[in-house]
């Protein structure tokens, strides 16, 4: 099993979308520098002025490495990270049926079980790899164009959904809720590789599955912010994925996290399910 | 047996992709399967290789169940089905490391065997997309055989091929059924290379095998024996009632011009001389002409 893994993580790994996401991400990157150093953060001030009353003369002195690897987590993993996995994981079997490459894989002595396992697994890997590196590169970017992190300003004032309360947060605890954000991230993508791993065992290319996967991710988030989605929201991934800003609260609240990561685990199991029945019973033509 | 398949049938939709279809291989033969496009050949490969799983019957290879024991049953055996698709990214190496789903060694003795074999030792470490067509099909190949394969299934192999190309695979496929024993399915549009590799064949036509056995009994079941003698009119009618009283195992006569063609379905052409002799008709010349594989195969499917 270990040496399937092993396999796809090579197959996905020398693939040139690799590249394609690491310059689109330093592109994104480069643009979220020239939108700092234009803007001097004066949308900030004004949040900060109109939500909680407090007037800063100069929020651009607490722009430094992890602030700007923090606003550049907002495009990062909401828009670039998602895309890129469902792109992954639309590929890795409806991708391979179009191709003609699993016919081969799946006329060999492994079983569907094992096959589908393997992929799974593998897209989690890769998964938790990229959040790695994003989060890493977003700190090197931001040190290059800021300089070392120090005390941190934290406040979102409802962004895509996310919104904090105004913080003052010292070093240390900011890099600890920024790893647990990055770790979150992770595991809230996961799901949606697992939701187009499924897309991914019902269609027979590549496009649809990944349209699918990401069809799904951006509907998640238009329902949740109707008024009619009031009763289903919290059970939306939209809102899952979300609740990333509770790592950025004074206090994580311990309750909030364990539900949110049990829906995360909850569509994991189902979907992963989902994807090892669809796929066990599929007629590979 | 190494391959038994019972009372396989497949619908897609409204096509009848197969129908019944039973078929058992025998260890260390060469099976050539041949149809029409659109017949079910590919369709029965499928179902075989554990691709497809059939609305009803099953598949047994080495007497495991493909689909609900596939590993067991897929251990020995390789299949490339329709067109080999690799990694164009990945060296060929890595393809046959990828794809063949086991841990390769890739310095044991069988693997360097395998790829002298199919001669890619020079390529092995190009990507697969600098291949041309016959190297992709000796690849497949290749794989197929790995990691010790005593079982191979081949779509199609000699598609897209040049006559080179067409010989090379042919000798390919024979000399590893002569020197491993190996048991191969093959399928082809060409029909002469199937009639010079294979010791079997099986027909199929609209998702039913319509003709099977040993390819020597079939095209010997009816050669055409060709017979020039001096008054051709009395000897066709003289034939005609040796035929309904069933003296020799012919079928009545047809003359074109001076000659008499008949079929024969027993090894009856020396017996139908001496009787024209000994009724006094002067044989000029007689020919035994062997059906083709193309003949048998125009014919079945026409009446099928």
């Amino acid at each position: 099993m270990f040496y399937l893994i092993r396999n796809e993580l090579i197959k996905m790994l020398c693939q040139k979308k690799n590249y394609v996401v690491i310059g689109g991400h330093l592109f994104m990157l480069g643009l979220c520098y020239l939108g700092f150093i234009t803007s001097r953060m004066r949308f900030l001030e004004r949040g900060l002025n109109r939500n909680v009353g407090i007037a800063f003369d100069d929020v651009m002195s607490y722009v430094d490495a992890l602030f700007f690897a923090r606003a550049a987590l907002i495009p990062t993993y909401f828009i670039i990270f998602p895309i890129f996995i469902c792109t992954i994981a639309g590929d890795i079997v409806a991708g391979e049926i179009q191709e003609g490459n699993l016919k081969l894989y799946a006329s060999r002595a492994i079983s569907r079980q094992k096959i589908i396992l393997s992929k799974l697994v593998s897209i989690f890997v890769v998964a938790f790899m990229y959040s790695c590196y994003f989060a890493l590169a977003n700190v090197v970017i931001g040190w290059i164009f800021f300089g070392p992190p120090g005390v941190q300003l934290i406040f979102m004032a409802d962004i895509v959904g996310l919104a904090t309360e105004m913080v003052i947060m010292p070093l240390p605890q900011a890099v600890e809720c920024y790893i647990y954000a990055m770790l979150y991230f992770s595991f809230s993508v996961m799901a949606l590789g697992c939701i187009t791993l499924f897309m991914s065992t019902l269609f027979n290319r590549m496009t649809t599955a990944t349209v699918a996967g990401i069809t799904v991710y951006f509907v998640c988030y238009i329902v949740s912010a109707m008024p009619f989605g009031e009763e289903i929201r919290p059970y939306l991934l939209s809102t899952v994925i979300n609740s990333v800003s509770i790592f950025w609260m004074e206090r994580i609240p311990m309750g909030k996290l364990i539900d949110n990561i049990s829906m995360i685990g909850l569509y994991i199991c189902v979907f992963s399910g989902l994807s090892l029945a669809s796929f066990t019973l599929k007629d590979i033509r | 047996m190494i391959l038994e398949c019972h009372n396989l049938k497949k619908i897609f939709g409204r096509v009848k992709a197969a129908q019944n279809i039973s078929l058992q291989v025998e260890r260390g033969n060469i099976l050539g399967i041949i149809g029409p496009n659109g017949a079910g050949k590919s369709t029965l490969l499928k179902m075989i290789t554990g691709l497809i799983w059939p609305d009803s019957g099953h598949v047994k290879i080495n007497g495991f169940d493909v689909h609900r024991e596939h590993s067991l049953a897929m251990r020995k055996t390789g299949a490339i089905i329709e067109w080999p698709s690799f990694y164009p990214y990945m060296s060929a190496r890595r393809n046959l490391e990828i794809l063949s789903g086991a841990r390769l060694k890739k310095d044991s003795q069988r693997f360097r065997e395998i790829i002298a074999f199919t001669g890619l030792e020079k390529r092995l470490d190009d990507k697969a997309g600098t291949y041309s067509t016959g190297m992709k099909q000796r690849l497949g190949i290749a794989l197929a055989m790995l990691p010790d394969s005593e079982f191979i299934i081949l779509d199609e192999p000699t598609n897209g091929l040049d006559p080179a190309g067409l010989i090379e695979i042919r000798e390919i496929v024979k000399e590893y059924n002569s020197r491993y024993g190996t048991t191969i399915i093959i399928t082809s549009h060409l029909l002469n290379e199937i009639e010079q590799i294979c010791h079997d064949i099986a027909i199929i036509n609209n998702g039913s095998i319509i003709a099977s056995g040993g390819i020597r009994e079939l095209l010997h079941a009816s050669d055409i024996l060709t017979v020039v003698c001096e008054r051709p009119d009395e000897a066709c009618s003289l034939l005609e009632q040796a035929a309904k009283e069933k003296r020799f195992p012919i079928c009545p006569p047809a003359r074109l011009g001076d000659e008499l063609h008949m079929e024969l379905f027993g090894e009856c052409a020396a017996a139908v001389n001496r009787f024209l002799i000994e009724k006094g008709f002067e044989v000029s010349r007689i020919t035994l002409k062997h059906k083709s594989l193309e003949d048998f195969f125009m014919k079945t499917t026409s009446g099928a």
